[in-house]
């Protein structure tokens, strides 16, 4: 079972989790396309996570794919971006 | 003889007018993060579409072209329409036979494949060669077989696939014989999962499962059919694939462990998803700008809903020192 959120960044991880049943973490450097823990299918819900566990909108023509890979380059994107994530 | 199909002459058409996915967010009910996830995400950018326009006006053109290479004095026997979605006429409308007579081909047989969905246009030329095979001794040696797709995204409810793509416009036509000059058929796998037969009305779970099984199972069928053609995957010169995005095609790559650049991708972005036309579509573009080199071997892949996977393994026809 995904822990309960407990900061803002924590949800994003916790969607992650929750939609990947099977693993127990993930890696902050960890590639969330390649390793499809984002799938295609989904990367829409994905977007609408990370918008409103950061409390803003992601402006999409001037996106970075780069910066939805892992999970500290959405922290550094979309969040603080000094704290790096150690789970 | 052996009674291997060979692809003779490939054509494809396109409607003139090009449309930015930004201006199909109002009609396909889209929200501006949707349609930057389909742009940034997925890949896509412009598509042909051509409102109003008549189903015959676009898949003509390519096919009458591609009758050109029949051979003065050869016949065709067989006319296959292949198509996605089920409907693309009003009822009564039979297209198949209205695409036969409009060609002038009325001594052929004529009727449709859709059931693979975008799958089926490989799969028309697989049933067939077939038929013709099968024919060997009832009809005179020597005939040849037209399968022509293209199809309009008429309605929003069948241009947009929630979360995967955006259809678009396209034709194409493919001239095909028995053991003629053209491109071998060296293979050709199919693989049909009827626990998504719901297609386009399945359920959040069922969409679920379908996404993880597409990338593996896709993969799965591509190497299937190189194993069948005599080939490893690395012989290979291009994967030809249908362009529902390329986030797909980047788990499909990454499931058969070969270089990105070995799938064509390119017309991902400049034409989207066009229904069964796509991997001839492609060809052409492939062709046209001399990028198919006599002698070697091409896959052309796609997945239809529903759900069918399916590869076929070409030959490009001439030889390497040609």
């Amino acid at each position: 079972m995904p822990e309960t959120p407990t900061t803002a960044f924590d949800e994003v991880t916790a969607w992650i989790l929750a939609k990947n049943p099977e693993r127990e973490s993930v890696g902050a450097d960890e590639d969330l396309v390649e390793n499809r823990l984002v799938d295609s299918l989904s990367f829409v819900e994905f977007i609408f996570t990370i918008e409103q566990a950061a409390d803003t909108e992601i402006p999409m023509d001037t996106l970075d794919l780069d910066d939805l890979r892992t999970l500290n380059s959405i922290r550094k994107a979309f969040f603080d971006g000094r704290t790096p994530v150690t789970g | 003889m052996t009674g291997t199909a060979t692809l003779e002459r490939i054509e494809s058409g396109l409607p003139s007018s090009r449309v930015k996915i930004d201006d199909l967010a109002g009609r396909l009910g889209l929200r501006a993060t949707e349609i930057g996830v389909f742009r940034k995400i997925y890949g896509l950018d412009e598509l042909r579409y051509e409102p109003g326009g008549g189903l015959l006006d676009l898949v003509l053109p390519p096919a009458r072209r591609a009758l050109e290479a029949l051979p003065e004095g050869r016949r065709v026997d067989y006319v296959v329409f292949a198509h996605t979605m089920q409907m693309l006429t009003p009822p009564g409308l039979d297209a198949a036979p209205l695409i036969r007579d409009a060609l002038g081909l009325h001594g052929a047989e004529a009727f449709a494949v859709n059931q693979q969905a975008c799958v089926s246009s490989m799969g028309a030329i697989d049933i067939t060669a077939e038929l013709m095979r099968a024919d060997r001794g009832r009809r005179a040696p020597g005939g040849y077989g037209l399968m022509v797709t293209g199809e309009r995204a008429y309605s929003p409810r069948i241009q947009l696939i929630p979360h995967s793509a955006i259809m678009a416009e396209a034709a194409a036509a493919c001239l095909f014989t028995l053991d003629g000059p053209g491109d071998p058929v060296l293979s050709y796998v199919d693989r049909v999962h009827g626990e998504f037969a719901d297609g386009l009305l399945m359920t959040d779970d069922r969409i679920k499962r379908f996404g993880a099984v597409y990338a593996p199972e896709l993969a799965d069928v591509i190497r299937e059919a190189v194993a069948e053609a005599g080939l490893e995957p690395a012989e290979v010169d291009l994967v030809i694939p249908h362009n529902v995005n390329t986030i797909s095609w980047r788990h499909v790559i990454k499931e058969l462990e070969i270089p990105p650049e070995q799938v064509f991708l390119d017309n991902v972005p400049r034409l989207s998803h066009c229904y069964s036309s796509d991997v001839f579509v492609n060809y052409t573009t492939l062709r046209d700008a001399g990028r198919l080199k006599a002698g070697r071997p091409y896959v052309l892949a796609s997945v239809g809903l529903g759900a069918t996977f399916g590869a076929m393994v070409i030959r490009r026809s001439g030889t390497e020192a040609a």
